[in-house]
């Protein structure tokens, strides 16, 4: 058995996995918060990745497209929150969720229009090893995303934990009347944390732009489903979970595309998943 | 032909929009993997056409199948929190459509085709408006009897609703197997109806139109679903002359009617 | 005398004038404009445009000018299925492209066929689209005859062994199969077989496990997209066995999206750039100035087919449909911008010519040419 194989399938299990987390994690923050499947996400990463593009198109700066990316995808994700969810509030979930759907589509569609259907490369970087540790050798855009997610996974882990921001984040997914009664601003908040979402998701979306070379218009499409299932499985609103489920489903999903891949597409192994996890802990497996 | 052809499509959507009221509008259980109960109805009855069964027998084994597996949906159901569910539709309706390509008796990515049913096309077109009948007619008993009044209390608060005594466990798997069924004999007409089918007709993207269909023109209502089934499913037709805009014009149009009338066209306000 | 010259003159400019007050032929068009296939169906349509301004510039079909009505079908057999019946029964439609996938190609079929209108299929793969329908012809490569010819090549790259990785959809099912009826009579070796579902993008792991076998070339089926990242990965981990594509990869997208990985890579295909046909120089330079984009595979299919119908035509001199179909099956070695057709069989499956082509410094170029008739047959 040559080792090198299983190296190969943990280091792009990661990284796929990386960028499973960061999409994710936004989902699972906006639903801490608002109890609402905010689909409209995967078009906000779309978008972002769109933003990056142009920008890096013009600049052929890699630090002007994520900032773009990050950019571009905040405005938008804040203007949702303002102008979609927030007047929606104490709706049944059902109906923002229809809506958010229908934005998504709307999104992936409106990038058609303008930007037509093909896809477009991004070319920031090249995808050769530039580092090899056990016989197992690293591409440059593996080592952009995997240290580009793991700063990020520390900023995040910095705000909700060290800061006052992320206090009040905890405390209104927690428990939402208490934490109005005791003068958290809580429409700012949930803005501030469909920001960040949308940071990351933005960011995730250059991130595969540069790691893929390639953007499209369907970009968003597949995401928008699987987060719902990293989502879940993490636990619905728990932010680490949701991190761990995303990692643990890159490594399962290239575990499977490399051997079971005859048998079912490893694209479903993220629905099998939560099939079996829910028959059994119907709170997902890291939730409470 | 043309108009009667698109008729019998919009019946079918119809007839599909009403059962999935009966799950989501009525009994208030959130399901976005409809359409893999709509495919199990039009596998198996071209699977079973395809051994030489009888088409009325193939039929009434495909509601059975989707029913049955409606039911399974529906136990399952009984587990999960609102949320958890959806989820966990979608996470069906995927793994179906991925069983329907890796089986090989159901054709695998070929799909299966030539699916004739016993007569031509206004024949089908008469035995779908039967069918939207018979919808119709199961989902206002279903609606009007005490099984429905509880059904919409189970809605409106399920600790209310198993106060007064309702059983809520039975009716929502009820709820399911009845859905699921109508909707695996709509399948099995639609396989006839188009003729060929593949893994993908079934996927998640026609669970969110079903969806969309029952939201806009009014959850719970009886016309509702059928207003939005006319309206969603004649839409790619309609707008032919625009079809560059259609599909972000169809994503708005759901945006903008849950933001701005989320009871739908014909719902009442809460 | 001059009389007698005005007479004729008349006499000759008469079916002229006549001709042009009649006009115009509809020629309908099922092409994927929204949804996932948008990119193919683009191509596609922008082909057929261009084929009926090529022909309409030239006098037109018998004289008449052709007008095309062109449907988005999404892909989507009940959408296609209601337009091909809007197709023949309102616009009347003397004979239609299908530019569409198989699936909604297949629900279309069979309501041209019954309504006595020919249908060419461009580039959908599914042999039942044409089988049993008299009326629907095909001029795009049988999936198992290009799969068989991926094993010649693979025996003429001096590959011993090959690992494939096969796309899981009807395109790569035939190809597979195509290529593993064909393999031991190239004595070549298959020594490993994956599969994978349309759109991954993820490859390393699978390819680690066939660069452990050493093979002599890799049989990759699938899609642009998906392709170029399957062979950058590749290169990433040192892979020097050659890679054999087909024409789904047909594309300058895929040399864009795969970088500097595309250069070496041969694919299987229909469109050859080195041709010195005039149509196909033509072709290639009117896509590039309408489009600032070289053409691709799906583009070229479009374009033939509408050459295809328009010589049946005139061929059978007429626009009734028993009589251009009639033409078809009789028809022998056309020439179209998609190789060369030797005939028809009785399924209205083209006995056609392929060409494989390789990626150098960034662009398609000939390695080879494929005429074995026996082969070629489906």
């Amino acid at each position: 058995m040559d080792w090198s194989v299983i190296g190969y399938l943990g280091l792009e299990g990661l990284v796929v996995g990386s960028i499973y987390a960061l999409t994710a994690l936004g989902l699972a923050l906006v639903y801490g918060l608002l109890r609402v499947l905010h689909v409209a996400h995967a078009g906000v990463y779309a978008v972002g990745a769109y933003c990056g593009w142009i920008a890096f198109d013009l600049s052929h700066s890699l630090a002007l497209a994520l900032a773009a990316g990050a950019g571009g995808a905040v405005v938008l994700g804040v203007f949702l929150d303002a102008w979609f969810y927030r007047p929606l509030a104490g709706k049944p979930p059902l109906i923002p969720l229809i809506g958010s759907i229908g934005l998504f589509l709307a999104a992936g569609d409106l990038l058609r229009i303008v930007f037509g259907p093909y896809q477009h490369s991004l070319p920031a970087m090249n995808a050769t090893p530039v580092v090899t540790i056990a016989g197992v050798g690293i591409t440059a855009t593996q080592v952009f995303v995997l240290a580009g997610t793991a700063v990020l996974l520390l900023a995040v882990y910095w705000v909700s934990a060290r800061t006052r921001l992320g206090l009040a984040w905890r405390s209104i997914a927690q428990d939402r009347e208490i934490a109005a009664a005791m003068g958290i601003d809580i429409p700012r908040h949930t803005a501030l944390a469909f920001a960040l979402a949308s940071a990351l998701a933005g960011v995730a979306g250059v991130m595969v732009g540069v790691y893929y070379n390639q953007i499209a218009p369907t970009m968003g499409n597949e995401p928008a489903y699987k987060t719902l299932a990293i989502v879940v499985l993490g636990g619905l609103g728990n932010v680490w979970g949701t991190v761990a489920a995303g990692l643990l489903l890159g490594v399962v999903e290239s575990v499977s595309g490399a051997f079971a891949g005859n048998y079912f597409p490893p694209q479903a192994v993220a629905f099998l998943a939560l099939i079996l996890v829910l028959l059994f802990r119907p709170q997902g497996l890291f939730g409470r | 032909m043309y108009y009667l052809t698109l008729a019998t499509l919009l019946l079918i959507y119809a007839t599909l929009a009403l059962s999935l009221n009966l799950i989501t509008g009525l009994a208030g259980q959130v399901t976005l993997g409809h359409a893999a109960f709509f495919g199990i109805g039009a596998y198996v009855l071209a699977f079973l056409i395809a051994h030489g069964v009888d088409f009325w027998l193939a039929l009434a084994a495909a509601g059975a199948a989707a029913g049955a597996t409606g039911l399974a949906l529906g136990a399952i159901s009984l587990r999960l929190r609102e949320d958890f569910l959806a989820i966990a539709t979608i996470a069906i309706n995927f793994v179906v459509v991925a069983l329907f390509l890796y089986l090989p008796f159901f054709g695998g990515a070929f799909g299966m085709s030539d699916i004739a049913g016993p007569f031509g096309a206004l024949g089908t077109l008469l035995s779908t408006a039967v069918l939207f009948l018979l919808a119709l007619a199961l989902h206002e008993s279903v609606r009007a009897s005490d099984l429905g009044l509880a059904l919409i209390a189970l809605r409106e608060s399920e600790q209310a609703a198993e106060a007064l005594g309702v059983n809520v466990k039975r009716f929502k798997v009820t709820a399911f197997s009845l859905g699921t069924a109508m909707a695996g004999v709509a399948g099995g007409l639609y396989a006839a109806y188009v003729g060929v089918i593949h893994p993908h007709d079934f996927g998640f993207p026609l669970s969110v139109t079903l969806l969309a269909m029952v939201a806009i023109g009014g959850m719970g209502t009886l016309w509702g679903p059928v207003l939005g089934a006319v309206v969603l499913g004649g839409f790619a037709q309609a707008f032919a002359f625009i079809h560059n805009y259609q599909a972000v014009l169809f994503g708005l149009l759901l945006a903008l009617v849950m933001r701005y009338r989320p009871q739908g066209l014909l719902g009442r306000r809460a | 005398m001059l009389k007698k010259l005005l007479l004729v003159l008349a006499l000759v400019a008469s079916p002229i004038l006549g001709a042009q007050a009649q006009g115009t032929v509809t020629v309908g068009v099922l092409a994927p404009l929204t949804g996932f296939a948008a990119a193919d169906g683009k191509s596609a349509v922008t082909s057929i445009k261009l084929a009926a301004k090529t022909i309409n510039n030239d006098g037109g079909i018998l004289g008449k000018q052709i007008k095309l009505k062109i449907y988005d079908d999404q892909a989507d057999p009940k959408q296609a299925v209601n337009f091909a019946r809007r197709l023949v029964e309102q616009d009347h439609a003397r004979f239609v492209i299908g530019a569409s996938y198989s699936g909604a190609t297949l629900a279309a079929a069979p309501v041209f066929n019954q309504n006595h209108v020919p249908m060419m299929a461009a580039y959908a793969v599914a042999p039942d689209i044409t089988k049993g329908h008299p009326y629907v012809y095909r001029v795009g490569l049988m999936g198992a005859v290009e799969g068989r010819i991926g094993a010649l090549l693979a025996h003429k790259l001096g590959a011993r062994s090959v690992a494939m990785i096969n796309l899981k959809n009807d395109f790569g099912q035939a190809l597979e199969e195509g290529f593993k009826s064909e393999a031991p009579k190239q004595q070549v070796k298959v020594d490993f077989s994956g599969t994978y579902a349309l759109g991954n993008q993820n490859f390393t792991s699978m390819l680690v496990r066939v660069k452990t076998r050493h093979p002599g070339a890799i049989y990759a089926s699938g899609y642009y997209s998906d392709a170029a990242n399957l062979v950058r990965q590749a290169q990433s981990l040192g892979i020097r066995a050659p890679i054999i594509g087909q024409d789904g990869y047909d594309s300058p997208k895929f040399i864009e999206l795969a970088g500097p990985a595309a250069n070496g890579v041969y694919i299987t295909t229909q469109l050859d750039r080195d041709s010195k046909q005039a149509d196909v120089q033509h072709f290639l330079k009117a896509y590039k100035a309408e489009t600032g984009e070289p053409a691709d595979m799906v583009g070229a299919s479009g374009y033939a087919a509408v050459e295809v119908m328009a010589k049946a035509v005139k061929q059978a001199g007429s626009l009734d449909g028993n009589a251009v179909r009639k033409a078809l099956a009789k028809m022998k070695n056309v020439d179209t911008v998609a190789g060369h057709i030797y005939a028809w069989n009785d399924n209205g499956d083209p006995i056609k010519t392929a060409t494989v082509q390789v990626i150098n410094n960034g662009a398609f170029h000939r390695y080879m040419s494929v005429t074995d008739r026996k082969l070629l047959t489906p």
